[in-house]
């Protein structure tokens, strides 16, 4: 028995160790949505500032043998043992909710003024809205008393200090909180929660809407497995289905990034063969944009997170062109944009989560 | 580099292992300090130097000590020396900023920069190694040790190097020069780094967790306090008792035999137990290099208590330079006090119920002292504990959290017992064999696991 404990202690360290030499590196993992670290580079530089160092720890915990089996064990073991949470989400009955704290009162101060001093700068009309998580409109689905952002608390905040006009998008999703808004295994809102959305947001712009749930979506597909999936390692979640409700017809979308521009339509059917199908929306991140929807309309502005590449398809119908910009990849002076390209009013709407981390507002005022 | 790594697991042990029992048996000592010394400089190479020039004059000093045995004043002065640029060395990395940082608020002082420079990892466990080597020469209770290499690997020696158990060169002496090594002792070395390693991958930083929450809470309810506070006493034990466990089990691996460092902590019956108990080898320092050359209790009643003061205020000191560890020392000083004047005798003849609750009581308020360092916080979360914050008595997140640990504060709660050993000697040495190998396996399984989906995994002794 002894010398049986010693083979098996070696067997497994050792065993793993040739098990990690012998299989090729991944550069990326569907199931996480992300680069894995790679080889470090072997410099003596790098050694002495230690920086090799943390490099060969990453690339040894994220090329480990069996990664998504190791995750999803500890996710069962942290299930078995009783806990509501894995990895900063809540693990709820039937679906799977974001935990969102409080936010830092700091970034959220910045970022707000960041808003305000666009808006009280801009030339044309300025409207705001906050998407709150499904961790408000879903509260009463999370584990009792888990702690939680309180967002109505600080959207209506917002909406007080914002100098831009304010659209209540919580509202309009609080109002239909039993219906599907939100994917189970995703923290983004479906596309029925973009519906609601770009209801209450064109209805506050004064532009009148035939949009409606009452017309059936298509389901474009029924295996969807998203970010919340993959982080809280919870296998067991069945998958999303995810539906468009409006046709891409002759809509269409040129994507611009820096000379480079590349035409395409409203949806991207090849992202419905990866892990990350939410990308089927405007094929996903985006630096910018531009959508000619053959629609009579003023031409919006629209920055915005990825919240809204399920809402766009809604807005067509009342605008001629929208200009989607993502300021985390967008360095150029906006005022400027506006100008060059007849803007006549800019939307900046973003989830409630990625407002209040957001690191790329400022650019706002470039 | 820490044990509870996938790099230290799956890459360097089995490369150490393999070197190690692949060179001839006079390759050993050197196979050790190579390793010891990429184990010590992985992340931060530059303090190799530190190391070195450490080992290099605690092995002079060695020799000259051992060269003057004959002219007493001499070895004496030169042990004194040994002493002196070992605390010089604590005192310039460990303790100068502080003192800076103390010393600015004096007017006079005001311009005085400190100086940010991080803590070398283990500083403060292999400075006390060094200068016990020197002592324990002048005192006749060790050899010297003329190999550089092995001496090297008494310093550098790397289960123990970062977080302990403190090795008295005495206890080591012989097993340095020679070491036998057998298959039922490093299956036994097998068995207890794989419990250490359970306990602190799969137990504290668990619970660990639970106590950032409340560490970090604004205004913790009372019975919030409490709970953070438990977290961290769990916390500090398995992974403190966690770590010694892997120091031992990979010495075994390796042909080695440490001290026990923590004897069930939490089962003491007074502050004095306890402290026999608890991070054992530091208390055995501090009793042979201090506390007995103080003259201990034979200098009558006021040198015995203020030697008891000396000991503790150095024992607080040495876990982290900041007031709080201070503080922390001083309050044991003056319970240890207390029961040697007063109480341990009436302890004696209660129920066992009242000595056990009496010290886990001071155990963990002392634990909310040790945890906190900033004194402001401090005293907000000791306030807390006592409903004296105005925070609420409880919160409906107190009940989500005393939910997500319901499982777990039992397991903690059993395995701070000696339950489990007791039961586990009693099986007969077949089955137990058996069992060992499942409960081994799967102890290595779920430790991959956390290990590899790590979001929170703290080296805690940085400010040791």
């Amino acid at each position: 028995m002894k010398k049986a404990l010693v083979i098996l202690f070696v067997a497994f360290t050792g065993g793993f160790l040739l098990l990690n030499v012998a299989l090729p590196d991944k550069t990326f993992s569907d199931m996480e949505n992300r680069n894995l670290a790679g080889k470090p580079a072997l410099s003596l530089q790098g050694v002495l500032s230690g920086q090799f160092e943390s490099d060969a720890e990453s690339y040894v915990t994220d090329q480990f043998a069996l990664r998504d089996h190791w995750i999803a064990l500890k996710a069962y073991a942290e299930r078995l043992l009783g806990k509501r949470e894995n990895n900063g989400v809540y693990i709820c009955s039937d679906t799977l909710i974001e935990r969102i704290d409080e936010p830092d009162a700091d970034r959220l101060a910045a970022n707000l003024s960041a808003v305000n001093r666009f808006a009280e700068n801009s030339a044309v009309p300025v409207y705001f809205t906050l998407i709150p998580s499904a961790a408000e409109i879903w509260r009463d689905r999370l584990p009792a008393g888990a702690p939680r952002c309180d967002e109505r608390a600080l959207i209506e905040r917002l909406a007080a200090e914002t100098k831009a006009v304010f659209i209540d998008t919580l509202s309009a999703l609080g109002a239909h909180s039993d219906e599907a808004l939100y994917y189970r295994t995703d923290h983004h809102w479906t596309s029925l929660g973009a519906l609601y959305g770009a209801q209450a947001l064109l209805n506050g712009m004064g532009l009148t809407t035939t949009l409606s749930a009452d017309n059936a979506p298509v389901r474009v597909t029924d295996a969807f497995y998203g970010t919340l999936y993959s982080r809280s390692g919870a296998r067991y979640i069945q998958p999303d289905g995810i539906d468009a409700y409006v046709p891409g017809g002759e809509i269409t979308v040129t994507h611009i990034e820096g000379e480079k521009e590349v035409v395409t339509g409203l949806y991207d059917e090849e992202k419905l063969a990866v892990k990350d199908k939410y990308a089927f929306f405007m094929g996903g991140n985006q630096p910018l944009a531009v959508v000619r929807t053959g629609s009579e309309g003023q031409k919006l502005l629209l920055i915005r997170d990825s919240y809204a590449d399920c809402e766009i398809p809604f807005l067509c119908g009342a605008f001629s062109e929208i200009h989607a910009l993502d300021l985390r990849y967008y360095r150029d002076s906006l005022s400027a944009y506006i100008e060059e390209n007849g803007i006549d009013c800019v939307v900046i709407s973003y989830s409630l989560r990625s407002f209040i981390s957001d690191t790329n507002l400022f650019f706002l005022n470039r | 580099m820490v044990f509870s790594s996938l790099m230290f697991l799956f890459v360097y042990l089995p490369v150490v292992l393999a070197v190690y029992y692949v060179v001839p048996l006079k390759g050993r000592n050197p196979v050790l300090f190579a390793a010891s010394l990429l184990f010590y400089g992985w992340g931060e190479p530059v303090y190799l130097a530190v190391m070195i020039a450490s080992i290099a004059v605690n092995y002079g000093f060695g020799l000259l000590v051992e060269k003057f045995r004959a002219e007493d004043k001499k070895a004496r002065r030169v042990v004194l020396l040994s002493v002196l640029f070992n605390l010089a060395l604590l005192f310039f990395f460990k303790y100068f900023d502080f003192v800076i940082e103390n010393l600015r608020s004096i007017r006079l002082f005001s311009s005085l920069k400190p100086l940010g420079l991080t803590l070398p990892i283990g500083i403060s466990f292999y400075t006390f190694q060094t200068m016990s080597y020197t002592i324990d020469v002048y005192r006749g209770e060790a050899r010297s040790q003329k190999n550089f290499v092995t001496f090297g690997t008494f310093v550098t020696l790397f289960p123990q190097l970062i977080a302990g158990p403190i090795l008295q060169y005495r206890d080591l002496d012989d097993q340095l020069r020679e070491r036998s090594s057998s298959v039922s002792q490093f299956a036994s070395g097998v068995e207890v780094f794989v419990v250490g390693l359970a306990k602190k991958v799969l137990l504290a930083n668990s619970v660990g967790a639970l106590w950032d929450v409340y560490k970090a809470a604004a205004a913790p309810s009372c019975v919030g306090a409490w709970l953070g506070v438990i977290a961290f006493t769990f916390q500090i034990y398995f992974d403190f008792s966690g770590y010694s466990d892997m120091a031992v089990g990979l010495g075994r691996m390796l042909g080695f035999e440490f001290m026990r460092n923590f004897n069930y902590p939490y089962m003491a019956r007074s502050i004095t137990d306890f402290w026999r108990r608890w991070h054992i080898s530091l208390g055995a320092w501090f009793r042979n290099y201090l506390y007995i050359p103080l003259g201990g209790n034979r200098k009558g009643r006021a040198r015995w208590l203020i030697n008891i003061l000396i000991v503790w205020a150095a024992t607080g000191l040495w876990h982290g330079a900041s007031w709080n560890f201070l503080l922390w020392g001083l309050y044991f000083a003056v319970l240890l006090m207390l029961e040697k004047l007063f109480l341990l005798k009436g302890l004696e003849r209660a129920p066992r119920a009242v000595g056990h609750v009496y010290a886990l009581f001071f155990i963990i308020l002392g634990w909310a002292l040790f945890g906190l360092e900033d004194m402001g916080a401090c005293g907000r979360y000791l306030a807390a504990m006592f409903g004296l914050s105005g925070a609420p008595l409880y919160t409906a997140t107190d009940g989500y959290y005393l939910g997500s640990y319901a499982r777990l504060f039992p397991i903690l709660i059993l395995a701070c017992t000696p339950l489990g050993a007791r039961l586990w000697h009693r099986l007969k040495e077949k089955p137990r064999g058996a069992l060992a190998l499942i409960l081994c396996l799967i102890a290595l399984v779920l430790s991959t696991a956390y290990l590899v989906d790590s979001t929170y995994n703290p080296f805690l002794y940085f400010r040791f």
